[in-house]
């Protein structure tokens, strides 16, 4: 077990050397893309540059997360307090996931219309799963663990719903938001993301407030 | 039921939740719920409070 764990152990220095290589990785491969896009043998561009934003926002992630972390062994990550209030929000969560799952399972069944692209639907389900999984997290102080740096990453949620904000806004006004009269994932993904972040954000801030007043 | 005698204990040493907290490896709100008697914590956990706080199980812990 302790082989195990010092195994997976990397320096945060390896982890940023790691991080930077895959982020280049990445942009080569995306110039690559778009240097082999006019050959029509290769995969629709838009659907590599999809791939690969997903794959650089995964390493964009990884660095903030490495970033915003105290790389200090001696504390632990989330004490026991906090363990066993994430496994009753991830009980939350799982329910409101299979509800909702099991609703629109029943919406097809009876040939209800949801005004939304099958791919927009699942990132509905996801938003408010995680949205009900990190209300409980904020309040009981689960949601950060002990090594985190708290106003960093309030910072980077706050800035990621911006940016998400903005590319939803540019959706509705270019019309992108909508195909054959249903939301379509192009344009309303970011938008979800950035509800559910803002939402994150105010839930944090509230929480603070409280603490605040305790103290 | 609150832990009043963790809460004098803690007092005692002039230290704040945070200070305890730090020493005991776990995050504020978790002492300040243990105090409150909100969250009953592990064996484990109060014994590394006990030794934070020089005392005993039996003084911090055991209800008459």
């Amino acid at each position: 077990m302790d082989k195990e764990k010092k195994g997976l152990h990397l320096k945060r220095a390896t982890k940023l050397k790691i991080i930077f290589a895959g982020l280049l990785t990445t942009v080569a491969a995306m110039f690559a893309t778009i240097y082999f896009a006019e050959d029509q043998t290769h995969p629709k561009p838009v659907v590599v540059g999809a791939l690969f934003g997903l794959i650089f926002g995964g390493f964009l992630a990884a660095l903030l997360m490495v970033l915003g972390t105290k790389d200090d062994k001696n504390v632990p990550k989330y004490d026991e307090r906090q363990i066993a209030e994430q496994g009753k929000a991830y009980k939350y969560g799982f329910f409101t996931a299979l509800i909702m799952l099991a609703l629109v399972a029943c919406s097809g069944l009876f040939e209800i219309e949801i005004p939304m692209e099958q791919s927009m639907l699942c990132i509905f389900v996801v938003v408010v799963m995680v949205a009900v999984v990190a209300t409980p997290l904020i309040m009981k102080d689960a949601y950060f663990s002990l090594r985190e740096n708290k106003r960093f990453l309030i910072i980077v949620v706050g800035i990621l719903s911006l940016v998400n904000l903005a590319i939803g806004v540019g959706a509705i006004a270019s019309g992108r938001i909508m195909t054959d009269g249903k939301v379509s994932f192009m344009g309303g993904a970011n938008l979800a993301a950035a509800a559910l972040l803002i939402y994150i954000e105010i839930a944090i801030i509230i929480k603070s407030i409280i603490d605040k007043k305790e103290d | 039921m609150k832990n009043l005698k963790l809460k004098s204990a803690r007092a005692s040493f002039d230290m704040s939740q945070q200070d305890l907290a730090d020493k005991v490896g776990v995050s504020r709100q978790t002492i300040n719920a243990i105090e409150k008697g909100d969250y009953n914590p592990t064996i484990n956990l109060c014994i590394a409070i006990c030794k934070a706080l020089n005392k005993t199980l039996d003084e911090l812990f055991w209800e008459e």
